[in-house]
């Protein structure tokens, strides 16, 4: 469990597949995602747990967490994964509509930065926004990403090719945890 | 065999182990710019990653390597193709020897490329990655139509360094009709 003072993340667990299964809903991933992993049903989901991760799922190394209220309400996904084959590791996040704009964005974020930095060797983070979505751009430039450029027509939303910008977070930027910092 | 008017590009075989060979284990092959992209291999290794090909790991990338050639069946270079997961774009790497640069091989051989996969594939971009300080292939990129989208900090660790990429683009829209594979019959 990665605790804040908001939200707190802990991994996916088969307890939580109707809250997954509550997600196919078009208004959680919005209008400017593509729902990643589709409609999936109860029955999907479950053996998705039970299969064993393929080749290439084993090197994108994708991550998901349930994203909570201190009170344990379920509000949202988020996730990093590695891109191949250049190795770069992203982030996403995702919270259900009436949860949206309360600072748990910029927090679930902050802590999956600090997650990433504390755990992993690595010197960059990098994240992709939707043009338009203007949320979660303030959310990423919040917790101290930076736009470095657009990548156009990256994803298929809603019968639209989407351009989306590009945006990373360096080592030496973050400098030191934001929300986890107890060293107990 | 995917014809130009100065380089031909075809699929690898088995009788390219020597040139790969000596290619994969020359530093000044993979240049300032690039980590080596294949580790100093034995022969017996060149030769079994043309035997085993595809392996696990070039099927799930949709590795498509290809030799490039000039029109008298020299060896020059290699070109790499394949789908970066999990976003599914296309992309592309090339390398020359080092005499054989500057000479328009990469440039014709980039061609080719981009009309193949856009005459092959039903997509809409194709991705390059470059150096920001490989300034020879900036060049070569643009004359082929690319445009740099943004930059990639810390990309790649090369000789020692965390080096800057940017990232590169065309569009399907912006490529419009094949340079060099015009031939229809």
């Amino acid at each position: 469990m990665l605790e804040g003072k908001l939200v707190n993340l802990r991994k996916v667990e088969k307890e939580d597949v109707d809250f997954l299964v509550g997600l196919g809903d078009v208004d959680f991933w919005a209008e400017y995602n593509n729902p990643p992993f589709g409609r999936m049903s109860k029955s999907e989901w479950m053996k998705w747990f039970d299969t064993p991760r393929s080749y290439l799922e084993n090197l994108i190394e994708w991550r998901v967490f349930i994203i909570q209220k201190k009170d344990g309400t379920k509000i949202g996904l988020t996730w990093h994964f590695t891109n191949q084959p250049s190795g770069h590791i992203e982030i996403a996040c995702f919270l259900v509509p009436s949860e949206r704009a309360k600072g748990y964005g910029t927090e679930a974020t902050q802590l999956m930065v600090d997650n990433l930095f504390i755990y992993r060797n690595i010197v960059r983070i990098q994240a992709k926004a939707n043009v338009e979505n203007k949320a979660a751009q303030r959310v990423l430039e919040k917790a101290g990403f930076k736009a470095e450029g657009t990548v156009r027509k990256l994803s298929f939303v809603r019968g639209k090719w989407k351009d989306k910008t590009l945006y990373d977070i360096l080592l030496e930027e973050w400098k030191e945890p934001k929300i986890l910092t107890k060293t107990a | 065999m995917l014809d130009g008017k100065l380089v031909n590009l075809r699929k690898v075989e088995k009788e390219d182990v020597d040139f790969q060979f000596a290619c994969f284990n020359d530093l000044d092959f993979w240049g300032e710019y690039t980590h080596p992209v294949i580790e100093q291999v034995p022969k017996w290794g060149v030769k079994r990653i043309i035997d085993e090909y595809p392996s696990e790991f070039q099927k799930v990338m949709e590795d498509n390597p290809f030799i490039i050639l000039k029109k008298d069946g020299t060896k020059i270079g290699v070109m790499w193709q394949f789908t970066n997961q999990p976003y599914g774009t296309m992309e592309f790497g090339c390398f020359l020897v080092s005499n054989e640069r500057g000479k328009g091989y990469g440039l014709e051989a980039t061609q080719l490329m981009v009309d193949y996969l856009f005459l092959s594939k039903d997509i809409v971009r194709i991705d390059i990655h470059t150096n920001v300080r490989n300034k020879p292939a900036q060049r070569v990129l643009e004359k082929a139509g690319f445009r740099v989208e943004g930059t990639i900090r810390k990309s790649q660790l090369v000789r020692g360094v965390w080096n800057d990429f940017y990232l590169l683009s065309i569009l399907r829209e912006e490529w419009k009709e094949p340079k060099i594979l015009t031939k229809t019959a």
